[in-house]
């Protein structure tokens, strides 16, 4: 199979891997923070994102909807079983052929958990005695929670170990033997302190192919967990604590990436950039003042972002913020509706939008609007408001994405899933959008529809709605009532 | 050179013994059979060539005596045999697919209660292919 030709095998001691399935544009960085601690130990290491060989592959594949409900559920076709059934021996071949003596296996999703069995099976099968260590949140039904796949993997042979949380510490334990470090085959697990978020190498992407993403963008960590405690959201309940990193130490991050790989768009992969105003505040200074000094080596940056009411973030902020190089703010908006983000958790108001916007277009950034569609306490009537609140700003429609996703999704641990029965709604498990609202009369088939509307409206509106293939997947799935 | 049909097969039995004896269990895979050594679990491990079919036979079990009643007629102890657990290459067999995989006398059950002979059927060509397929079989 030729998916993976571009990677050139050498001898190594360790090879770390992303893992399919994960949809997405740009690097995966997981692979990149590990192997930097691997080269700290001395050991020699190849740090491949192979998800993106895959996902690359994936998205031509004349069955794709077939490949994605493999990925997704493990369900069979007939059609896809000879192509997966290469797949895997290939990209288990291809990490052999580094002949390394461990090999790291990250899953950035649950939705990686298929593909991780069968290429352990065929590591396994091809090399016994090689030393299997997965790690990541898709190795568990949650970071705090259960640990049921990764321990039959465990139990079966398929896995020698697996890491759980932060595995910056207790990877580099686990390569110094230090086996029974918190995190390495048990459910609890550190988190980093704020004080050493800083003190880590910076990621090693050297062995990356930057021609197969869409975006050839560097990936960056700024922070740990979050500063708002949104009801939806499970990353808060993995890290407990807002930890994060000085604005000093990003910038010099980006330095150093930007003289090693040519790049100067990066992407910052937490949950938000702008958590901590102090910090925020000396990273784009230190960002603006380089692109003056630098006009033909500029940065721009991308990242996750929190509006913020004008007096905690008027004008001069977002001054600052376009001059340090931002392009796009994906921000979580979730709802048009003050009440419903109220509920959520948000708390900022309908005009502090208005002033965003307003400041996007006169400094000219660029949102994606992230949006939860049939959060529990949403109506019909919200989604009315919703589509009207569209049509009267459609001004903002050149500097605004917009991704409806698969509809509200009700994860395991998180204060939705925990509050259930006195919201009267019932879980029914995978895909977390399953769920049923009693008093409401929220489906999951009605969920779907708002978002096809939303969607068809806003496309018609001359918004740019994102639609990926995951997305696309589970809206069939719950559309055809097949959840 | 690996041979992707060659595969290891893990099976675990609970066995429940009455009267003071259990039942017997041999393994048969082609012209091999093993003969179990009766234990509360027991796990068997052979390995087979796919396409293939591995026979157990249960045997030693008196239908008049042992399977004890009360007055009522209701089952008190039953000797018998269960397969609990299969691992094909390390992967774990789903246990919703192996509660329908053995049939003994037209029902689908892993509680192997009459001297008998129970086939099980590994019929792709390597595990990889019977092991995927096995989802859509439950």
């Amino acid at each position: 199979m030729q998916i993976f030709d571009d990677i050139i095998p050498v001898q190594v001691d360790v090879v770390l891997t992303s893992v399919p399935w994960t949809g997405t544009t740009i690097p995966l960085m997981a692979v990149g923070i590990l192997k930097s601690i691997v080269l700290q130990t001395g050991k020699t290491c190849a740090g491949l994102d192979m998800n993106a060989n895959v996902h690359k592959w994936s998205k031509t594949h004349p069955h794709v909807d077939k490949l994605m409900d493999f990925f997704h559920n493990g369900s069979y076709h007939r059609e896809i079983s000879e192509d997966l059934h290469e797949l895997y021996k290939s990209f288990a071949e291809k990490i052999l052929e580094h002949d390394p003596k461990i090999i790291g296996l990250s899953l950035f999703s649950y939705i990686s958990q298929s593909s991780t069995r069968y290429i352990c099976y065929f590591l396994k099968k091809i090399k016994p005695e090689v030393v299997i260590v997965i790690g990541g949140a898709g190795c568990f039904e949650n970071l705090r929670g259960g640990t049921t796949y990764a321990d039959e993997l465990l139990s079966t042979g398929l896995i020698d170990y697996y890491i759980r949380g932060d595995a910056e510490k207790s990877f580099r334990a686990f390569l110094d033997g230090n086996i029974n470090y918190p995190g390495i085959n048990s459910s609890d697990w550190e988190e980093l302190p704020r004080a050493e978020l800083d003190g880590f190498p910076y990621p090693n992407y050297d062995d990356y192919n930057f021609d197969l993403y869409d975006l050839k963008a560097i990936p960056v960590i700024g922070s740990r967990g979050c500063v708002r405690r949104c009801k939806f959201c499970d990353i808060i309940e993995y890290w407990k604590k807002f930890s994060y990193r000085s604005g000093e130490s990003i910038f010099k991050e980006m330095l150093q990436q930007n003289s090693k790989y040519g790049l100067t768009k990066f992407k910052f992969q937490d949950s938000l950039i702008n958590g901590n105003l102090k910090e925020y505040k000396v990273l784009v200074e230190l960002l603006a003042n380089h692109n003056e000094k630098n006009p033909d080596n500029a940065f721009t940056w991308s990242s996750y972002f929190i509006f913020r009411p004008e007096h905690t973030f008027g004008e001069e902020w977002w001054e600052i913020t376009a001059k340090s190089g931002a392009e796009w703010l994906n921000v979580g908006i979730e709802s048009v509706s003050e009440h419903v983000r109220y509920h959520i958790g948000k708390h900022f108001s309908n005009a502090d939008i208005d002033f965003s916007l307003s400041m996007g277009r006169k400094y000219n950034l660029k949102f994606l609007w992230l949006m939860i569609v049939g959060y529990v306490t949403e109506t019909q009537a919200d989604i009315d408001f919703t589509a009207e609140w569209f049509r009267r700003n459609v001004e903002y429609r050149d500097i605004m994405k917009i991704q409806f996703g698969g509809g509200l999704g009700i994860f395991p641990n998180t204060w939705l899933d925990r509050h259930k029965e006195e919201l009267n709604i019932v879980v029914h498990g995978e895909p977390y959008q399953n769920w049923y609202g009693i008093d409401s009369g929220s489906t999951p088939q009605l969920r779907s529809k708002w978002v096809r509307d939303l969607s068809k409206l806003c496309t018609e509106l001359g918004f740019d709605v994102m639609a990926d293939i995951d997305n696309h997947y589970v809206l069939e799935l719950l559309m055809n009532g097949q959840v | 050179m690996v041979k992707f049909n060659q595969s290891t097969v893990e099976m675990e039995f609970e066995f429940v013994c009455v009267n003071d004896a259990y039942m017997n269990l041999s393994v048969i895979y082609g012209n091999d059979a093993m003969i179990v050594t009766p234990a509360t679990k027991q796990k068997v491990v052979f390995d087979i060539e796919f396409p293939a079919k591995i026979v157990l036979e249960t045997s030693g079990k008196d239908m008049n005596i042992d399977t004890l009643l009360d007055i009522n007629g209701n089952i008190l102890a039953d000797k018998h045999i269960r397969l609990s657990r299969v691992i094909v290459d390390r992967v774990l067999v789903p246990d919703a697919f192996l509660q329908k995989w053995p049939v003994i006398r037209g029902i689908n059950t892993t509680y192997f209660g009459f001297n008998d002979q129970i086939v099980l059927d590994f019929s792709e060509k390597d595990s990889f292919f019977w092991l995927i397929k096995l989802k859509s079989l439950i």
